[in-house]
């Protein structure tokens, strides 16, 4: 198999900072260039400085992080206080739920991550992919500043969004509702979306079963997951309705890089709304083509469940054996 | 005498933000001009980049720094305004192509760079839509602590131009105008109600060719044909909406305004991009914004004439080449 360019866009995060484990450990499939953060579950200081602690962490201190927008384009007081409130409750005070990981000493890149994404693209021979997994702050400013970098993009694929019900409004899901104008320049920009949201990603909880699993891996990156992943499963954690565990959303990007089998979808048209009413942020998605529109996005709605931790698994032993090596 | 002024003027040019650049680099000992940012906006990049440089090569400062911006709005394609600027954005005399460059650097990046690292603030004049002042703050806000003020053509209280609602500057670009309008940092809107006052006429026309400059020969040429606004509202001369901002920051006894709150439409219905001037504090909101609404026309073209003859008078060569 062709390795797949790739650029994490991202907020770590505790499922994020998995989702980069996941593409560390991936190395017959991903060619990882560059991992750029943006302001979400926590400020940018504290996601750009999680990023690099999970670089090290997987032994990749050679790994490029880039630091990027501190905020959504709409500066709504009650959205970043709110943010503060629920970011801190999900994630914990560092964004990594009760992992402990020293300072970061692999280094921030100066670049900022839009000219980062701008550079790159524009000078890359061939089509990148694009993994996001937070607001699309940094991406939509990206094209707002260099239009031409859109042709250069393979696909974007994007956890965000909900066929159905949201998760931080009724409506909306988090990356869009931080900032639903950054994901209408996304959506309208006619790149090529996979849009992998709440639907399927509510499917991947983790269970105290497959904890023990990880846990048994015996090694240092094993032990941070189940301590950034016990976090879920405190007794005052936050949990939706009929949620039992840890809500894995962001590894489900890579692993439909890695394995799209995993996955079912359909091609859809989605408008963001950037209103600001009840519904900002919401991703009306088209499912059943009622509009008449041409798709703009794939749209992922299942996932084999057992095949996704059956996966995360088998990558993250590779840890131990790296380890151990 | 005062220090110049550190300046940044974001512009499309268009034929009155082309005024508005020789009006700035007319008075030297009055502004510190840090550089020009373009984006698209009366109409494409391409022209409103290539139109800023040859303003600066017209007024001899092939010594400005230009920079070209974003290319369209933020969130929808980009809505030029070719029949009132012409095609290339200024009809009417055909000037030589530019020698000078843009810089290579985006016009973003630069306004970043440069106000994160000044050490005194700096004034913003904007001409333009405001994509490239919007996305730099939304990249790097602590670039707001190094602004001393904005000065912002744009919106009206009345009737707009680009739309019934609507002035054209934020209409192109409503959401980069909210991204401003909430920023913290009040803006000084110059909007038609003030623009729509200053006219040119067939009598300053004579004035500047008086003058005897070949700018203000070029200009002339460009203003007769510019009747755009004659044509279409029935106004008495083509009003100069970009060199009001630069009029203010000269002579701010000029004009007459009030500090009000103002919110722009970003709806996608006939009234998007239309601002909200609560002139009469109806809503009791924050006071965003300084909206000029009166001008004193005949200072404002004393100023402007004053400014133009800088550029000296013509050689005598120049003036036989004049005369056939």
């Amino acid at each position: 198999m062709k390795k797949i360019p790739l650029i994490m866009d991202c907020d770590p995060g505790l499922d994020d900072a998995v989702a980069i484990l996941l593409a560390l450990a991936s190395l017959d499939e991903i060619n990882l260039l560059g991992i750029t953060t943006v302001v979400g579950n926590c400020p940018i200081e504290q996601t750009e400085q999680n990023a690099r602690r999970i670089c090290e962490l997987a032994g990749r201190p050679d790994m490029k992080v880039y630091r990027g927008c501190p905020r959504s384009f709409f500066d709504f007081g009650f959205r970043s206080s709110f943010t503060d409130y629920v970011g801190s409750d999900i994630h914990g005070e560092t964004g990594l739920g009760g992992c402990k990981l020293p300072p970061p000493t692999l280094p921030l890149q100066s670049q900022n991550a839009v000219n980062y994404f701008i550079e790159t693209l524009l000078n890359s021979p061939t089509k990148i992919t694009i993994a996001a997994s937070g607001c699309l702050t940094n991406l939509a400013c990206a094209f707002i500043m260099e239009p031409r970098i859109k042709e250069k993009i393979e696909k974007l694929v994007i956890m965000g969004g909900s066929i159905g019900i949201g998760n931080i409004t009724p409506a909306a899901e988090f990356n869009f509702y931080t900032d639903p104008q950054a994901a209408y320049v996304v959506f309208t920009s006619g790149v090529p979306i996979v849009m992998i949201g709440l639907d399927t990603t509510r499917k991947t909880q983790t269970s105290e079963k497959w904890l023990a699993e990880i846990e048994a891996l015996g090694s240092p990156v094993s032990q941070a997951v189940i301590d950034m992943l016990s976090y879920y499963h405190r007794p005052d954690a936050f949990l939706e309705v009929g949620v039992s565990g840890g809500v894995l959303h962001d590894p489900n990007i890579i692993a439909y890089l890695i394995k799209p089998e995993l996955y079912k979808v359909r091609e859809a048209y989605v408008e963001i709304d950037i209103s600001s009413t009840v519904l900002a942020g919401r991703s009306t998605v088209d499912w059943h083509g009622k509009l008449g529109r041409k798709p703009t996005a794939t749209v992922v709605n299942e996932v084999d469940v057992k095949g996704f931790f059956a996966l995360l698994t088998e990558r993250l032993q590779r840890y131990t054996a790296y380890k151990k090596a | 005498m005062s220090k110049p002024l550190p300046l940044i003027l974001d512009c499309d040019p268009g034929i009155d933000d082309f005024i508005a650049i020789l009006m700035i680099l007319a008075a030297p000992e009055k502004f510190n001009l840090l550089g020009i940012t373009v984006s698209g906006g009366n109409v494409p990049l391409k022209y409103t980049t290539q139109n800023a440089l040859k303003a600066c090569e017209l007024a001899g400062r092939p010594d400005v720094k230009v920079y070209a911006g974003c290319p369209s709005p933020m969130m929808r394609d980009l809505t030029c305004e070719s029949v009132v600027h012409g095609e290339t954005g200024l009809k009417g005399p055909a000037l030589p192509m530019p020698t000078m460059k843009a810089q290579s650097q985006h016009a973003v990046d630069f306004l970043i760079e440069t106000l994160m690292k000044a050490d005194k603030k700096v004034t913003l004049a904007t001409t333009g839509p405001l994509t490239n002042i919007a996305v730099a703050i939304v990249r790097e806000p602590r670039i707001l602590n190094n602004i001393d003020q904005i000065v912002t053509m744009g919106g009206s209280m009345l009737l707009g131009n680009i739309t019934p609602a609507a002035e054209y500057n934020f209409y192109a670009d409503p959401e980069a105008a909210h991204i401003l309008l909430t920023s913290g940092k009040p803006l000084t809107l110059v909007g038609l109600d003030v623009t729509h006052q200053i006219l040119t006429s067939p009598e300053w026309l004579s004035e500047l060719k008086a003058l005897e400059n070949p700018v203000a020969d070029t200009l002339v040429e460009m203003l007769k044909v510019h009747d755009y606004d004659v044509k279409t509202f029935g106004l008495a001369g083509a009003p100069l909406h970009d060199p009001a901002v630069i009029a203010y920051l000269l002579k701010p006894e000029l004009f007459k305004g009030k500090f009000v709150n103002v919110e722009v439409d970003l709806s996608f219905n006939i009234t998007r991009g239309r601002t909200t001037i609560d002139w009469y504090n109806k809503r009791h909101l924050e006071q965003n914004a300084h909206v000029l609404n009166e001008v004193d026309v005949k200072g404002f073209f004393d100023l402007t004439t004053d400014l133009l003859s800088s550029y000296g008078a013509l050689s005598s060569s120049q003036k036989k080449e004049r005369m056939s």
